[in-house]
């Protein structure tokens, strides 16, 4: 959720002296993990409203439609699927890049859910938001995030 | 069965919430390579993300972090005297009561029968084995929950 390295070493110190200074109120309602990830959601949330930056941006349609274009091409193209170029393990730092430059909310859901494998529930929990608005948003992130790949690299190199 | 090619959105339900698909997209998606590329895609996705190395601290957190506390752990030791003093003077209100009230205790259980005696101390005790068993089941349930 936050970009720069001192800010982030900052809020993680801030998050556990938090949960230290709180932990006598947690009601044993959740897991633990959970809990501390509400604390940390919130935390940043805090920091990025005083920065004003905006948690999500709006939907860039004209992407969408080039996304269109480009994924019918690359799919109905006789090369190699894309994924065996784009996603593969060789371009992790490529696809970790393209993560960092989401918006910071869905940056926040694809980790839980892809690399820490939580449920919507779970998400849902840290995020306070409802499952149904998590899937649109968490569809949504892997959209935007498959279109920034796909744009970012020469689809005729595939 | 569905003519036209899935929407992103079904594609993606399709990949990570198959139970929520509807017939008509199951039945697209077992006769349309098109779609099922486009699923193949969204997974080879999400294993990349899964694969990426978890983010680390640059410094070391816990030191920091004690440090931050050791600054704080003055105003709760006063807190911690105050609550322990608390606790004392509430064990000797309780002791003298009983040390006082001592001979009226002994008279009331000898004016007992002892069947009335018996039920007394029956139900004390099944009382504190209720207490006990409910205080295990929310300790275990606590462990549980911290097991993250």
């Amino acid at each position: 959720m936050i970009k720069t390295q001192e800010d982030r070493e900052d809020l993680a110190q801030e998050v556990y002296l938090k949960v230290f200074d709180k932990l006598a109120s947690f009601k044993f309602n959740s897991k633990l993990s959970t809990w501390v990830g509400t604390i940390t959601y919130n935390t940043c949330l805090k920091f990025l409203e005083k920065k004003k930056i905006p948690i999500l941006d709006v939907t860039n349609k004209e992407g969408a439609e080039s996304w269109d274009m480009l994924e019918s091409k690359a799919l109905g193209s006789d090369y190699s699927p894309i994924e065996s170029y784009i996603f593969k393990k060789e371009s992790g730092q490529v696809l970790a890049s393209e993560i960092e430059k989401l918006p910071p909310l869905y940056k926040t859901i694809i980790t839980l859910y892809h690399n820490e494998e939580m449920s919507y529930r779970e998400i849902g929990e840290i995020t306070n938001l409802p499952e149904g608005t998590l899937k649109n948003y968490l569809y949504r992130a892997r959209k935007q995030l498959r279109e920034s790949l796909l744009l970012n690299y020469n689809i005729e190199d595939l | 069965m569905k003519a036209e090619h899935l929407s992103d959105h079904e594609i993606q339900r399709y990949a990570f919430d198959s139970l929520e698909c509807k017939t008509d997209v199951i039945e697209h998606m077992s006769s349309c390579s098109l779609c099922k590329k486009r699923v193949e895609s969204y997974l080879a996705l999400s294993n990349s993300i899964q694969d990426l190395p978890e983010p680390q601290l640059a410094f070391d957190l816990s030191n920091r972090v004690l440090t931050q506390l050791e600054t704080t752990a003055g105003k709760r030791s006063i807190l911690n005297y105050f609550i322990y003093s608390l606790i004392a003077l509430g064990l000797v209100v309780i002791i003298s009561c009983l040390f006082y009230s001592a001979g009226v205790l002994i008279d009331l259980f000898k004016s007992y029968s002892g069947i009335s005696l018996t039920l007394v101390v029956s139900v004390a005790l099944l009382i504190s084995f209720g207490i006990t068993a409910d205080m295990l089941r929310s300790y275990n349930k606590k462990i549980n929950m911290l097991n993250y």
